[in-house]
């Protein structure tokens, strides 16, 4: 065998790195890349599920190649400022949830009233208007919403029926003994935890307020988080998590964790938004495909006798910074993503539609069996903590006293008046 | 000595010309922005010195700053500890001293990010195989994600194991460098071993721990991804240290004012305490030399 020296080696290694590039070149003239910031959920119901690729014809046509980066929930808006801060910028789009649209970050965007004048989206106006309000400032629009994510119990039927229940918890009283009977181990060696919840975030545990009778901050800026409702939810916390019934280290547990946890079997219910249901029962990735249900979120029995729904809702909307390079062309893929076809492909794939005919829809109604469920509970949902300017500082602070209070650090008393005190003065005037 | 002019000079004036560019402007730019109320799309304001009186009384900046301070303090002598008795033991001669040293110093290999949830997943509670494996030997639950002890007691274990061959292999090389003729002239005199070890292998290592401490202080003094990626900070904020305090200031909550300014103080205290070791260094390390 020829032996290669050092300076063959060298000379070698050069020649495909020069190759190599020039290649990268060669590719990088012939397609136009748009880099988009935002969560997996975008590119999954956008690229993937029976809905099929909606991107796929348009990169196609305008021979463009998208580039997802995608990030978890903090990090993305993190990425996001920082980015669009920057003197000019590659992202072309990115994916912005409603707490964060404060009117400070708007001047980094670009407000689409002047694409729309040239290339408007189709039927605008079936879009949610309240979504798209949330998402301007002084008169202009800014985004373009994509994706709701209205919350639904799930729960594992399996582990419902092998404790004896025939159907999920329904009002807020029988919560703790659902949890209590659902937390045990399967002869397989399985143990399960009867409730999980996303404990680095606020909104499941303000559904839990809400269904006492309480809230976190209400639309007009006032902070009701020292209410009963919000002291019995803190205390449930606290019962569960010293039962056991709440996984140990559900503080650090992010979002995928608990979709891994639920997947695999560790977690027998928890809140999510609807769409979430396909990745639970896929097969490919679910250790119990086929056995994930959703029903609406759990109420007060008064709300229940009145056919009342707690929902809380966030949504996604798209928006084109100031200094992307690449304005026109994500408008483009913005109006495409946003087609009245296109947001049925993208719901069938586990989607939020945000357009209001999505659901009168027979392919939506036929493929996603929730559709009914999703749309009573859009009609009745409201966002778990309005937008403002310190939206960050108070999710932090609630997030503290919230787990303080769960793990026994202090009373739940105590918890629920420390965020009054201290969250009521971030809030506008 | 040669004579140092313009050629020298210029010969050195790229480097100083990056070194300039890359971290002396914008360094004195964070210090500007310090004094600065400054956000996302909003133009700095000077406030004079309200960011660090904020900070002064924030009690989430000193919680910290105590956090920062005590786990630096463990993983740096931790590590330190470890390292020199490793070392001694390879000094000594060990079997298959090749493939021992590639283990010794693997873990400097691995990135952190890859590392800190590989111990993650391992100590996860439900599923990790070494907390299953602890339960089964009777031994008492990490609660790392939820006990402020446990949670930073495993971030400093993390960083020990991530950062040990770097103090290891300077301490072992000093090791090596000390000539054996000094110990045997410590034999001839009767020396024990304990008086071998503190009259002939200290001093000689003396250098290279000084070196391993300063650097290793600087280090770990900005402690992030260990934290990041385990506790997040918390529970409840009771884990954060100064790094993440800054993030969180800077990006989290878009003052980058604040951030700014926290970034000073660490500079200032990290520097002041390799100023102590440079100090040790100079009159019992390197003194004799100069």
């Amino acid at each position: 065998m020829a032996r290669i020296d050092r300076r063959q080696f060298v000379a070698g290694g050069l020649a495909g790195a020069a190759v190599a590039a020039s290649a990268g070149r060669a590719s990088a003239q012939s397609k136009t890349k748009l880099t988009i910031i935002s969560h997996r959920v975008h590119q999954q119901t956008a690229t993937e599920g029976p809905g099929g690729d909606v991107t796929k014809a348009w990169t196609d046509q305008n021979n463009a190649t998208l580039e997802w980066v995608t990030l978890d929930l903090n990090a993305i808006h993190d990425r996001i400022f920082r980015e669009a801060g920057l003197g000019s910028s590659d992202v072309a789009i990115d994916f912005v949830l409603n707490t964060r649209a404060v009117p400070e970050i708007m001047g980094l965007f670009e407000p689409i009233e002047p694409f729309m004048a040239k290339a408007p989206i189709e039927e605008f106006d079936d879009i949610s208007q309240g979504m798209v309000k949330a998402f301007s400032s002084k008169g202009q629009r800014y985004g373009v919403p994509f994706r709701h994510a209205v919350n639904a119990l799930h729960y594992n039927d399996t582990f419902l029926k092998e404790r004896g229940f025939d159907r999920p918890p329904q009002v807020i009283d029988e919560l703790l003994d659902y949890a209590r009977k659902l937390t045990y181990t399967r002869p397989d060696g399985l143990k399960v935890h009867g409730w999980g919840f996303q404990a680095d975030n606020y909104s499941d545990v303000v559904k839990l307020a809400r269904a006492y009778g309480g809230d976190f901050i209400t639309d007009d800026y006032k902070c009701v988080a020292d209410s009963q409702g919000m002291v019995k939810a803190l205390t449930l916390l606290k019962t569960m998590y010293a039962e056991g019934l709440i996984p140990k280290n559900i503080t650090a547990m992010k979002q995928n964790d608990l979709i891994t946890a639920m997947q695999t079997g560790q977690i027998a219910m928890t809140y999510f938004p609807f769409g979430r249901t396909v990745l639970f029962n896929d097969p490919k990735s679910s250790k119990f495909p086929g056995a994930f249900k959703l029903a609406l979120p759990i109420v007060s029995k008064d709300m229940l006798a009145k056919g009342e729904v707690i929902a809380s809702a966030e949504f996604w909307s798209m928006m084109i910074p100031k200094n992307s390079k690449n304005k026109e062309l994500a408008w483009s893929l913005i109006r495409e993503l946003s087609t009245k076809e296109n947001t049925i492909r993208e719901a069938v794939n586990g989607n939020g539609p945000v357009r209001g005919s999505a659901y009168a829809d027979p392919r939506l109604i036929q493929m996603v069996p929730y559709a009914a469920l999703e749309a009573k509970a859009i009609k009745a949902a409201r966002v778990p903590m309005p937008a403002f300017n310190k939206a960050a500082e108070a999710k932090d602070v609630f997030i503290e006293e919230m787990q303080a209070a769960m793990l026994g650090l202090q009373e739940p008393e105590v918890s629920a008046k420390n965020m009054q005190k201290r969250i009521q003065p971030m809030l506008p005037a | 000595m040669r004579k140092f002019g313009l050629r020298q000079l210029a010969m050195l004036a790229p480097t100083q010309g990056l070194l300039i560019l890359i971290i002396a402007l914008p360094s004195l730019y964070v210090f500007w922005l310090s004094f600065t109320e400054s956000s996302y799309g909003k133009a700095p304001t000077f406030i004079g010195w309200d960011n660090y009186a904020a900070i002064w009384n924030d009690r989430y900046f000193w919680r910290a700053l105590v956090n920062t301070l005590i786990v630096i303090n463990v993983i740096v002598y931790g590590e330190l500890v470890l390292a020199f008795l490793l070392a001694s033991v390879f000094a000594k001669g060990v079997p298959f001293r090749k493939t021992l040293l590639a283990i010794v110093l693997m873990p400097y290999a691995i990135s952190e990010v890859v590392a800190v949830v590989i111990w993650k997943f391992l100590l996860d509670p439900n599923v990790g195989s070494f907390a299953k494996a602890m339960a089964a030997a009777g031994l008492p639950d990490i609660n790392w994600a939820t006990n402020p002890t446990h949670g930073l007691g495993l971030v400093s274990v993390v960083s020990i194991w991530l950062h040990l061959p770097f103090t290891f292999i300077l301490i072992y090389a000093a090791m090596l460098a000390v000539p054996k003729e000094l110990y045997e002239s410590a034999t001839i005199d009767g020396a024990s071993g304990w008086q071998s070890f503190r009259f002939v292998t200290l001093p000689g290592v003396m250098p290279a721990i000084f070196v391993a401490l300063i650097f290793r202080y600087i280090l770990a003094f900005r402690l992030f991804s260990e934290v990041w990626l385990l506790t997040g900070g918390g529970p409840a904020r009771t884990t954060e240290v100064l790094a993440i305090y800054l993030y969180k200031q800077s990006f989290t909550y878009a003052s980058f004012g604040k951030g700014s300014a926290t970034g000073w103080v660490m500079v200032m205290i990290s520097g002041a305490i390799a100023a102590i070791y440079l100090r040790l260094l100079y009159s019992r390390g390197f003194k004799q030399d100069a």
